[in-house]
């Protein structure tokens, strides 16, 4: 133990120790001295038990404020200074004891028992408790997290949940209104016919109760780059836009739109190819083409 | 009411003696390291602020200390064999 203080003269100072009568600053470096020095150890004890026969002889007198507060304040001082000490000594075991500071192969010498004053014990025991309740309060903080950690997953599951609901909700009101759409009792349909050599096939299913249009075609081809198929619902006086598809890789197609229009006042149903982005008005020859009537 | 244990005789007997052993061997101290050793052990002060009550030096306040210490020590060397045996 480095303790900075020779054995001379800490052994000098043992009386004053004994009377507890050092000075704060002294009496930190004799103790670290004696926790190590298996004689002054013992020669500190007799001095101990000379002192404590002195009692013997006094006599009992009434405590004076001065002389009470003096030595409460003096041992308060103390108190914290061995809480100090005891603090380093445990920061140095506790470093000394880690694996990582001992080389391989190296068994540390035993400690000689020291002898220890009540207050050095207290602050030992201080010292445990403390050590005790920072082992308690690092257990207490990761099980604390690991159950932060837990609600945040489940709070995360229940999130991925209740989006994937939504969303099955959101697909099946589309499902029930498509259906309501395909086979409500006022729904009209039309069948498209192509000249196409690909033959593509549709179907557009008007919903007059709900001005729904559905348009489901199949084998539509893909078209050509930069180009687009525009749906039109055709009346006597007008070619009304009723959005542009582009087919999946399957050929399949499947559009909706809405659009109130006069039951007898839609002549057919056409589609052309367009540039993209839709035209204002047909600007090629349908390829798809139903008449309503 | 507080009871008290009653009294032995014997042990009343020792305890006057030990109290009889130590008052001696502090009169026997030399008056300057009595004052230092009482003022450090009955007036709580440590060897700094007996140095500085008293006026001497810290050294000589030290050095007084220790000499009371291990007069008491020699002195009492009786109570300690008696009262380990």
């Amino acid at each position: 133990m480095s303790d900075g203080m020779t054995h001379e003269v800490a052994s000098e100072a043992l009386e004053a120790l004994a009377l507890d009568a050092l000075d704060a600053s002294e009496r930190e470096g004799v103790i670290a001295h004696v926790a190590g020095c298996a004689e002054c150890q013992r020669e500190l004890a007799v001095l101990e038990s000379t002192v404590s026969e002195i009692a013997l002889a006094a006599t009992p007198l009434p405590m004076v404020p001065e002389r009470r507060d003096r030595i409460r304040a003096r041992l308060l001082a103390r108190a914290g200074a061995d809480r100090a000490m005891a603090e380093r000594a445990f920061a140095d075991v506790r470093a000394e004891s880690s694996p990582s500071a001992r080389p391989s192969g190296v068994v540390p010498l035993r400690q000689s028992p020291r002898r220890m004053n009540a207050s050095a014990w207290m602050a030992m025991a201080a010292g445990l408790v403390a050590i005790v309740g920072m082992g308690g309060f690092l257990m207490m903080s990761r099980e604390r997290d690991a159950m932060r950690a837990s609600l945040q997953a489940v709070q995360a599951e229940r999130g991925a949940r209740v989006a994937a609901m939504d969303s099955l909700r959101t697909t099946l009101e589309e499902k029930d209104r498509m259906i309501a759409n395909l086979t409500g009792a006022q729904v009209a349909v039309m069948t498209l016919a192509s000249q196409s050599p690909t033959s593509p096939t549709g179907r557009m299913f008007w919903d007059q109760a709900h001005d729904a249009w559905t348009f489901v075609a199949h084998q539509v081809p893909m078209p050509k780059s930069g180009r687009t198929y525009q749906l039109w619902l055709v009346t006597p006086t007008a070619k009304i836009n009723a959005g542009t598809f582009m087919p999946k890789s399957n050929g399949e197609v499947m559009m909706q739109a809405t659009y109130a229009l006069a039951k007898d006042s839609l002549a057919a149903v056409a589609v052309t190819d367009e540039p993209m982005g839709g035209s204002p008005q047909p600007t090629t020859a349908p390829m798809m083409v139903a008449s309503a009537r | 009411m507080q009871q008290t244990a009653p009294s032995d005789p014997g042990l009343d007997a020792e305890a006057s003696e030990r109290r009889r052993i130590v008052t001696s061997a502090l009169s026997e101290l030399p008056a300057e390291q009595r004052e230092t050793l009482e003022l450090g052990y009955y007036g709580g002060l440590s060897q700094s602020e007996i140095a500085e009550r008293t006026g001497q030096p810290l050294g000589t306040v030290k050095t007084r200390m220790r000499l009371a210490m291990q007069k008491l020590r020699s002195q009492l060397q009786i109570l300690r064999s008696e009262g380990g045996a």
